[in-house]
């Protein structure tokens, strides 16, 4: 029967208080009069200490937050870890305590869901259409600029001799172009230009800009094979790829930050999120340009075979040159790829003759 | 090592305070705050945080409260933190499922604005409405999550609360910000006295009510002094930068004229700012009132700012050393790896690839590294301010504060979802 403190829930009043144990119940009497303050069933007795709490057994009724008993007095000490045997017991849950949790998660899933599958892929081709083709120029010239000082370095040459062209390598090219671009409307803006350097690879830049990398050309048996490429990246240009990239690559690094919330680390989350969410958008593109290079190869009466065997070749190329320089790194040689291809092919002829074609494959090295 | 006359300081030494009772009457607050276990838990949190892709960080942020609520009491009894991460949760699924709608919209409004020509008009009126939704986002969260952290805090079984309406309070503070902009920031001392006043007026415990009496005017004079401090930092850089040229200094001295004024400006700059956060944190607590209770705050600025400086250092220092260590060990590993290839005169791919596993094995041991520094640095420069600030704090005593009446109202069901989600508010 020693003292402790018992405050009622109801005041701030702290009671300096008797305890006394019943064989049933605890029953808390205040020193100061003597008014029974309050009865506790032993079996409802709930040890409520916090992790920074000063030493004192913190005893509640239940589990709402309410009465505090403050027990400091060592007799009472023993007689509370002694009677009370449900000190330790957590709250059972309540019935349904799930419905919130599934009510709210499967909104937040449907709406986060939505938002990264459907909205902001659809939203960034839309917005990237209404972006002014002046600003996308810009844009893009700046983008070649720096790929092809990049590039000159990586060559050690000087800026001024990185593209290349010969009178009748430019002529093979206008051709592929001119019977590959048949839907494609206005190509006086577009810029195809071929670029003199080892790595094998092609890009679509955004303005209307395709860049061809010598080292595709060397790479390639065939006409067919580059034009296939060429198609591709027609493909990237004609559909606004690039920029509907930029827009939902921003996006996407929002919302993720309001979802992952700002903690260490988080920015590293966010990074990782970037990179999946991004490369998944990017194989819906990837489908979209080889199907369309697949219809205007088909269209010119170019068997597009090729493409399939010249993805393949690049995927064994990676020897010497860092990898993420290569085409197949981005346009991986994967089975599914490789078997739309040939199954679309139906036959058909060679993009160029083999004079045209080796003009082609020369454009970089001028008699 | 004390900074003894910082520029808060001097203005209370003028006695421009009426509130600022050096030695008022009263009880002192108590803080028992542990520095090794906040750093545990600081660094279990942080890593759980991440490897489950932040959902435990509502987890984290119950159980940090609850052991930094229970270090704090007044008249010998301890706060307690009622708050669930269930609750925190919750409110974040519910901004997320609010929010993102709400963004989808503006993308698509944005596209339809896009998309008509001869809008121009529209376009702008339509985005200045989005900043406001947006700002008026950030204060409604802002003063829910005061909210729900009042009402989930109790001291002697009776808990705290906050009354008064979010919405009023962030229109308000819409038209506060609007007059700041039409001002040129000017106002803006103004605006931050009017929403601590407005906050804590709404506070109570129980049925007893919070009250404070800031002024626009005090916080403008802590402004000020911290504007005056920065132009003459800044002047000086400029007086010393110059006379690099004058002097025709080249190399180090160059440098040192240079770059050492411009640290120190930069360096003032940083202090200044925390300097006034404490001296305008302190100027409201001396304003604050409990029931007719007076609050008063002594404590000092200088241990802050030499514990955050401190815990910096600290912190940076762990973090390169982490670093050297870590790189030096797979410089050595590769160094290894690469003599025996040569050895054995085995492929040099492989070796290669023994290398990046040799990667995969150090990266954790730099991340974890860094999570260690930074949990360093927070738990030094965390308990220091608050064995500071805590014991620092007193409020005048009566029998009234032994009769609170516990009030009826519970507060939100849901905590913070909003302000999580916009990063509003500090922890």
């Amino acid at each position: 029967m020693g003292q402790a403190r018992f405050q009622d829930g109801k005041t701030t009043a702290s009671h300096v208080v008797e305890l006394h144990w019943d064989i049933e119940q605890l029953r808390i009497v205040a020193m100061d009069g003597g008014a029974e303050l309050a009865r506790w069933p032993l079996d409802q007795i709930r040890q409520v200490n916090m992790p920074g709490d000063d030493g004192r057994i913190r005893l509640a009724l239940g589990h709402e937050p309410g009465a505090r008993l403050l027990v400091s007095d060592s007799l009472d000490r023993d007689q509370v870890l002694g009677r009370c045997p449900n000190l330790a017991i957590k709250p059972e849950r309540e019935k349904g305590w799930w419905r919130g949790y599934a009510f709210w998660g499967s909104a937040a899933i449907l709406s986060i869901t939505g938002l990264f599958l459907f909205v902001i892929p659809a939203l960034s081709g839309v917005i990237a259409g209404f972006v002014p083709m002046e600003w996308e120029r810009k844009f893009g010239n700046t983008a070649e600029e720096q790929i092809l000082t990049g590039l000159s370095k990586l060559e050690k040459k000087p800026l001024g001799q990185m593209t290349c062209s010969t009178p009748a390598g430019d002529q093979a090219l206008e051709k592929l172009l001119a019977s590959l671009t048949g839907g494609y409307g206005d190509r006086s803006q577009l810029s195809v230009k071929v670029v003199d350097t080892k790595v094998p690879n092609a890009f679509a830049l955004p303005g209307e800009r395709i860049l061809i990398l010598r080292g595709l050309l060397d790479l390639a048996d065939g006409p067919n094979g580059v034009a296939g490429v060429l198609a591709h990246e027609l493909g990237h240009v004609q559909e606004r790829h690039v920029m509907s990239n930029v827009i939902e690559t921003s996006a996407t690094s929002l919302l993720l930050g309001l979802v992952l919330g700002d903690v260490t680390g988080g920015a590293l989350l966010v990074g990782v999120g970037e990179t999946a969410l991004n490369s998944a958008y990017g194989r819906d593109k990837e489908r979209a340009a080889d199907d369309y290079a697949i219809e205007r190869m088909t269209e010119a009466g170019f068997d597009p075979a090729p493409l399939g065997d010249l993805l393949t070749r690049l995927s064994g190329e990676s020897g010497n040159i860092d990898e993420y320089l290569v085409w197949a790194s981005s346009h991986p040689a994967t089975s599914e790829r490789l078997a739309v291809i040939r199954e679309s092919s139906m036959g058909g002829g060679q993009a160029l003759n083999e004079t045209e074609w080796q003009a082609l494959k020369n454009i970089c090295n001028p008699e | 090592m004390s900074i003894t006359i910082s520029p808060d300081d001097r203005i209370e030494v003028n006695g421009t305070q009426p509130a600022a009772d050096p030695a008022p009457q009263g009880k002192n607050f108590a803080v028992f705050v542990s520095r090794a276990k906040l750093f545990w838990m600081l660094f279990r949190f942080a890593f759980l945080t991440i490897i489950t892709l932040g959902i435990y960080r509502f987890w984290a942020k119950t159980k940090l409260r609850r052991y930094l609520w229970s270090t704090v009491e007044y008249d010998g009894d301890r706060f307690e933190y009622h708050g669930t991460a269930k609750e925190l949760f919750l409110g974040f699924l519910i901004a997320l499922a609010v929010l993102l709608p709400l963004g989808i919209l503006n993308a698509f409004l944005n596209a339809v604005v896009f998309a008509e020509g001869g809008y121009e008009a529209f376009a702008f009126f339509y985005s200045l409405v989005f900043l406001f939704v947006i700002m008026f986002l950030i204060q409604f969260a802002f003063y829910r999550m005061r909210r729900y952290q009042l009402t989930r805090t109790s001291w002697r079984s009776v808990h705290f609360g906050l009354d008064g309406s979010a919405v009023k309070y962030a229109i308000m503070s819409i038209l506060w910000l609007l007059f700041t902009i039409v001002t040129l920031g000017i106002a803006y001392p103004w605006m931050q006295a009017w929403q601590t006043r407005r906050i804590i007026d709404h506070a109570r415990v129980g049925d007893l009510s919070f009250s404070c009496s800031v002024t626009g005017g005090a916080v403008f004079k802590r402004f000020i002094l911290f504007y005056i401090g920065i132009f003459v930092a800044s002047i000086a850089t400029g007086i010393l930068g110059s006379s690099v040229e004058k002097v025709g200094a080249t190399g180090l001295e160059a440098v040192l004229r240079g770059i050492i004024p411009m640290f120190l400006t930069v360096g003032y700059m940083v202090v200044g700012a925390l300097l006034l956060r404490i001296s305008i944190f302190r100027l409201t607590v001396n304003n604050m009132q409990l029931g007719g209770h007076a609050i008063g705050a002594t404590f000092k600025s200088a241990p802050i700012v030499w514990s955050a400086i401190l815990s910096t250092i600290i912190a940076l220092v762990i973090y390169f050393v982490a670093m050297a260590g870590g790189f030096g060990l797979l410089a050595l590993f590769a160094g290894g790896v690469s003599a025996l290839v040569g050895e054995f005169g085995s492929d040099p791919q492989a070796a290669q690839q023994v290398i990046l596993m040799a990667y995969m094995f150090i990266l954790p041991m730099i991340f974890i590294a860094t999570l260690f520094a930074g949990a360093a640095g927070m738990a030094i420069f965390g308990v220091t301010v608050m064995r500071t600030i805590v014991p620092g704090i007193s409020m005048e005593h009566s029998e009234k504060l032994d009769q609170i009446l516990q009030s009826e109202n519970t507060g939100p069901k849901y905590g913070e979802g909003f302000a999580d989600a916009l990063d509003v508010g500090a922890f």
